[in-house]
C-alpha cells in the first residue's frame, strides 16, 4: 500500500475526503427568515465567494428575521504554497542557553525590555507568560534570561505610562500586549502608541513588539511595530528574534 | 448536611461559616461609618434624579462634585438636599437641581432642625422606594412562573457593544431557551467614576451599562415575553466604580439579577479595596431590598491561578462573599454563589474534580442558586474542543444541580460571541439536561472514592485559608495575593479618594426608609 502521492505544492486545494476535492465547510447567519428563500440566498451567496457544488445541510431559525446555516461547498480556487514558504518561513526557536550565550557575545550589556498590557486592557495573562519568571508552558519567561533586564508594569497602564518608563529605564524594546479587539480597539490603541513614541526621542532607536492571541502580523507591519506574536509564542520565541535582530543590526553596523 | 453526596462533615462546614463571618464582621467595622461618592449619587438616583449635562456629565455628579467643593461631602447629599427643600419650601427634585446648577446655595440656606430633615428624608425616601417597588410589582410573579424545572436557570452574555444589536442577539437567546440575558459592559466602564448617559452603538467587549440601555433592552425583552408567554430575566455587573449606582440604575428598570462583586474590581480593574467594599454593601442592600439576584465572581480566580491548586481559595473566597451578601441583608434564593468548571482539559480526572468542586459549592450553598461557569481559559480556536468541554460542563451543572448555568459558546476563546454561537451553546445545554434529566437522583459518590478525597482535602484547605485570613484581616490577604494570584494592598488602586468619613449630621434615606420598613415587617 502506498499513500497517495503529495500534491504538486505549487497548486494546492482545500480538501477534505480526497486530495483536491475542494471541500470546505461554512457556518454563517443571514438576516432573513428561515425557509426555502433564505437557502436559495445562502446557497447564492456561497456560489459567489467562489464555490461549487453548494449543500446546504443545516438551517435553523435564530430569530423570525435571523437563519443560521451550515453549507458544504466545493471551493474552485487554488493557491501556490511556494510562494508562501519563501515568504513566511518557519523561524528556528532557539533554547535560552543558546539566546543567553548569544547575548553575551553582543556586548550591548543588559538588554532592556519594558511591557504592559495598555489602554484599558486589564488581560494581562499573556503578557506575564511572556515576561514573568514563571513562564509559559513549563518554559521560563524572559526574566530568567541571563542578559535580559525586564520590567512589566502590568495592565491597564497608559500608553504614556509606558513610554515614560521605557524612555526613563533607556529601553531597547517596548513589548505591549492586547487581548480586546472587538470594535478594532486594539488597532486605535496599538496605532496611538505608537504615534505618541515617535514624540520621544529617546525611544528612537527602541523596538517596539506587539502580542496577544487575536493580533494580525499584517497590522503590525502597517502601524509600524517590529514584531507580532500571537497564540502559543513562548518566551523563547520571543528571545530568538530579539537576539536575532540585535545582531543583524550588528552586522549591518559594521 | 444530613443526604451530603460528598460526606461532608457538618461540624467542619459551620466551622468554616463561622471564620467567615468573624472576617466579615471584622470588615465591617472598618468600613462603618464611612460612603463614598458612588453612594451618594446612587441615593440621588433613588429618588429620582436623572440626565446628564450637554458634556454627557450625569447629574447626579454635579451635585455630588459640587458638595465635594463646598467642603460639605461629609454630610452627604441627602442632607443637604432635604435641607434645602425644607428651607426653601421647593420639592426633592427642585432642590436637586439647585444644588446643581446653584452651589452657592450651600452657603446661603436657611439652618433647619435635624430632626425635620430627616423626617423629610426618610419620607420621601419611603415614598420613591415604594413607587419603584410598585412599577415592579408584576415581576416576582413571573419570575417564579419562569422557574426551570429541573434546574439551572441558562445564562447568557450580549457583548456586541450597540445595545441595539444586543436587542437582536437577546431575542436569539430567548427563542433558543435561554432565561437570563446578561447585558455585558465595555471593557472600559468599571474604571469610569460615572455612569454614562443615554443609548449608546459603541462598546468594546460589551455594550455600556446606562440607564437608557438598561430601559431599551428591558422593553424589547417584555415585548419578547408578551409575544411569546415566557419571561426572560436581565442581568448586568454592579463592580467597577459604581457599585451601588448600577444597583439603583437596575431596581429602577426592573432587573432580575446582577454580578455583584468587589473583589473583582479589587483584582482585576485595580480598584482600591476599601472604596469598594463599601460601595458593595449598599449595592447589596439595593440588590436585596428589590429582590433581584446577586452572583459572585470567584470563577474569575481560576484564570489567573492555577485552577487545581486554587480550588479552596475559591471556596475560601465563597464563604467570605456569602457572609458579606448576608450582612447586606440578602436571602440565601438570591445569592448566586460563583464558581467554574476551568481545570486544563488534559489534567487526568479533571472531571471528577470539577465534579468534586461544583459539588461541593452546592452543599456549602445548598439554598442559594449557585452559578456554574464554563471552561474558558484553556479554550482557543479550536472550536469543536471548546463544544466537547462545554458538554462535559453542561452534564455537571445539570447533574450537580447548579443554581444558575452560563452557557459555554464554542468561539469562548476567540471572541464575543456570534449570534449563533450562544445557540450553539444553548442547544448542548438543553441536550445534556433532558439526556440526564434524572441522573442526579442516581448518583452517589464511593466513600474513599477520589470525588469524596478531593471535595475533603479542598474543604480542609479552605479552612485553613479562612483561619489564616481571620487572624490577618481580610486586607492583610489580599495584599498577599491569597486571590487569584494577584496582591492588592488596602490604599491602593483607584478611588480611595472617592471615600469619605461621614459627619454627625450624615443622612442615608435608603437606610431610614429600608430599616423601618423592616422593622415594621418584623414587629407584625
Ligand atoms: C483570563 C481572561 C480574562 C480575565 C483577565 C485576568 C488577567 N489579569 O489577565 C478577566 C476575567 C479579568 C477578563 C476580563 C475581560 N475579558 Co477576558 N478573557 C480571559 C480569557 C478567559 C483567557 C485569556 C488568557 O489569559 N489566556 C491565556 C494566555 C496565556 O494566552 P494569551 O493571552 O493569548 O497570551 C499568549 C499570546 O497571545 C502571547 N501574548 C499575549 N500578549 C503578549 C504580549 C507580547 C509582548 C508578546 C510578545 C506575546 C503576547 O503570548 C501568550 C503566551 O502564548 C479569554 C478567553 C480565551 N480563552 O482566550 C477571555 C477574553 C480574552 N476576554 C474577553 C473580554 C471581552 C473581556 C472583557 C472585555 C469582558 C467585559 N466586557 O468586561 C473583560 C476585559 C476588561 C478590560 N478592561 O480589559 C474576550 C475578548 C474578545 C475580543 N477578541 O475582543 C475573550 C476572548 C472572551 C470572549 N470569548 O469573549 N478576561
Amino acid at each position: 500500500m502506498t499513500l497517495p502521492s503529495p500534491p504538486d505544492t505549487s497548486r494546492i486545494k482545500a480538501f477534505g475526503d480526497h486530495l483536491g476535492d475542494g471541500i470546505v465547510q461554512l457556518c454563517f447567519s443571514l438576516p432573513v427568515p428561515n425557509g426555502a428563500a433564505a437557502e436559495a440566498a445562502a446557497a447564492a451567496l456561497v456560489g459567489k465567494m467562489g464555490m461549487e457544488r453548494v449543500q446546504v445541510v443545516h438551517r435553523q431559525e435564530l430569530d423570525a428575521h435571523v437563519t443560521f446555516f451550515t453549507v458544504f461547498a466545493r471551493c474552485r480556487h487554488e493557491v501556490n504554497f511556494r510562494q508562501f514558504e519563501d515568504l513566511v518561513p518557519e523561524r528556528p526557536c532557539l533554547s535560552q542557553s543558546e539566546i543567553e550565550e548569544r547575548l553575551a557575545k553582543l556586548g550591548l550589556g543588559e538588554v532592556v525590555l519594558v511591557g504592559a498590557a495598555t489602554g484599558t486592557d486589564t488581560h494581562s495573562v499573556g503578557l506575564d507568560a511572556i515576561l514573568n519568571l514563571k513562564g509559559y508552558h513549563g518554559e521560563h519567561g524572559l526574566e530568567a534570561y541571563k542578559g535580559l533586564q525586564v520590567h512589566n508594569l502590568g495592565s491597564q497602564v497608559p500608553n504614556e505610562d509606558l513610554l515614560e518608563r521605557a524612555a526613563a529605564l533607556g529601553a531597547h524594546a517596548v513589548l505591549v500586549s492586547q487581548t480586546v479587539t472587538q470594535q478594532d480597539l486594539h488597532k486605535k490603541n496599538l496605532a496611538a502608541l505608537r504615534a505618541a513614541a515617535r514624540k520621544h526621542t529617546r525611544l528612537r532607536n527602541t523596538l517596539f513588539i506587539c502580542g496577544g492571541p487575536h493580533l494580525e502580523p499584517e497590522l503590525a507591519r502597517e502601524l509600524d511595530y517590529d514584531a507580532c506574536f500571537g497564540r502559543g509564542c513562548t518566551p523563547a520565541h520571543v528571545a530568538t528574534f530579539l537576539v536575532e535582530h540585535f545582531e543583524r543590526q550588528l552586522t549591518q553596523a559594521n | 448536611m444530613q443526604d451530603s453526596k460528598l460526606g461532608l462533615d457538618p461540624t467542619q462546614v459551620e466551622a468554616c461559616h463561622r471564620l467567615a463571618r468573624r472576617i466579615v464582621a471584622a470588615v465591617l467595622d472598618d468600613i462603618e461609618g464611612r460612603s463614598t461618592v458612588a453612594i451618594e449619587r446612587a441615593l440621588l438616583r433613588l429618588l429620582g434624579v436623572a440626565g446628564a449635562d450637554p458634556e454627557g456629565v450625569p447629574f447626579v455628579n454635579r451635585i455630588v462634585s459640587n458638595l465635594h467643593a463646598e467642603g460639605l461631602l461629609q454630610d452627604g447629599a441627602c442632607y443637604w438636599l432635604f435641607r434645602i427643600a425644607l428651607a426653601d419650601g421647593i420639592s426633592p427634585l427642585a432642590a436637586a437641581e439647585r444644588l446643581r446648577d446653584y452651589p452657592d446655595c450651600l452657603r446661603t440656606t436657611a439652618p433647619v432642625d435635624a430632626g425635620l430633615i430627616a423626617q423629610a428624608c426618610h419620607a420621601a425616601f419611603g415614598e420613591a422606594l415604594e413607587e419603584i417597588i410598585a412599577r415592579h410589582s408584576h415581576r416576582p410573579a413571573l419570575r417564579t412562573s419562569a422557574a426551570r424545572h429541573p434546574k439551572p436557570l441558562r445564562y447568557v452574555l450580549t457583548a456586541t457593544g450597540s445595545v441595539r444589536e444586543d436587542i437582536l442577539h437577546a431575542r436569539a437567546v430567548a427563542a433558543a431557551g435561554g432565561d437570563i440575558v446578561a447585558v455585558i459592559r465595555s471593557t472600559a466602564q468599571s474604571l469610569l467614576d460615572y455612569v454614562p448617559y443615554g443609548e449608546t452603538e459603541e462598546g468594546y467587549g460589551g455594550t455600556f451599562a446606562t440607564q437608557e440601555n438598561f430601559r431599551s433592552m428591558r422593553q424589547a425583552m417584555d415585548a419578547w415575553c408578551e409575544e411569546n408567554g415566557r419571561y426572560v430575566r436581565l442581568s448586568s455587573f454592579c463592580s467597577g466604580l459604581c457599585m451601588p449606582e448600577i444597583a439603583a440604575m437596575g431596581a429602577i428598570e426592573g432587573y432580575d439579577n446582577m454580578v455583584n462583586d468587589a473583589l473583582y474590581g479589587v483584582l482585576y480593574r485595580d480598584i482600591n479595596p476599601q472604596r469598594t467594599l463599601i460601595d458593595q454593601l449598599m449595592s447589596r442592600r439595593i440588590n436585596g431590598f428589590f429582590g433581584v439576584t446577586i452572583n459572585t465572581g470567584e470563577d474569575n480566580y481560576l484564570r489567573t491561578a492555577d485552577a487545581v491548586r486554587a480550588a479552596p481559595s475559591v471556596v475560601a473566597s465563597q464563604l467570605i462573599n456569602y457572609q458579606m451578601a448576608k450582612a447586606s441583608g440578602l436571602t440565601d434564593p438570591l445569592i448566586g454563589i460563583g464558581n467554574a468548571f476551568e481545570i486544563p482539559p488534559d489534567t487526568v480526572n479533571g472531571f471528577l474534580l470539577e465534579w468534586a468542586q461544583a459539588q461541593l459549592t452546592r452543599e456549602l450553598f445548598p439554598d442559594c442558586p449557585t452559578k456554574f461557569m464554563p471552561p474558558t481559559k484553556h479554550m482557543n480556536g479550536d472550536l469543536m474542543r471548546t463544544h466537547g468541554c462545554d458538554t462535559l460542563f453542561n452534564l455537571i451543572a445539570v447533574t450537580t444541580r447548579q443554581g444558575i448555568q452560563t452557557i459555554g459558546v464554542p468561539t469562548e476563546g476567540v471572541f464575543t460571541p456570534l449570534i449563533h454561537d450562544r445557540v450553539h451553546g444553548l442547544q448542548g445545554a438543553e441536550f445534556a439536561a433532558v439526556f440526564a434529566r434524572d441522573l442526579h437522583d442516581e448518583i452517589e459518590f464511593r466513600q474513599g472514592g477520589l470525588i469524596r478525597l478531593r471535595a475533603k482535602e479542598v474543604l480542609e484547605s479552605a479552612q485553613a485559608l479562612l483561619e489564616r485570613i481571620a487572624s490577618e484581616g481580610l486586607f492583610a490577604s489580599l495584599a498577599d495575593g491569597v486571590f487569584g494570584d494577584v496582591a492588592r494592598t488596602r490604599d491602593g488602586g483607584k478611588g480611595l479618594d472617592g471615600v469619605f468619613q461621614c459627619s454627625s449630621r450624615y443622612l442615608n434615606g435608603f437606610h431610614l426608609a429600608t430599616r423601618a420598613r423592616s422593622a415594621e415587617r418584623s414587629a407584625a
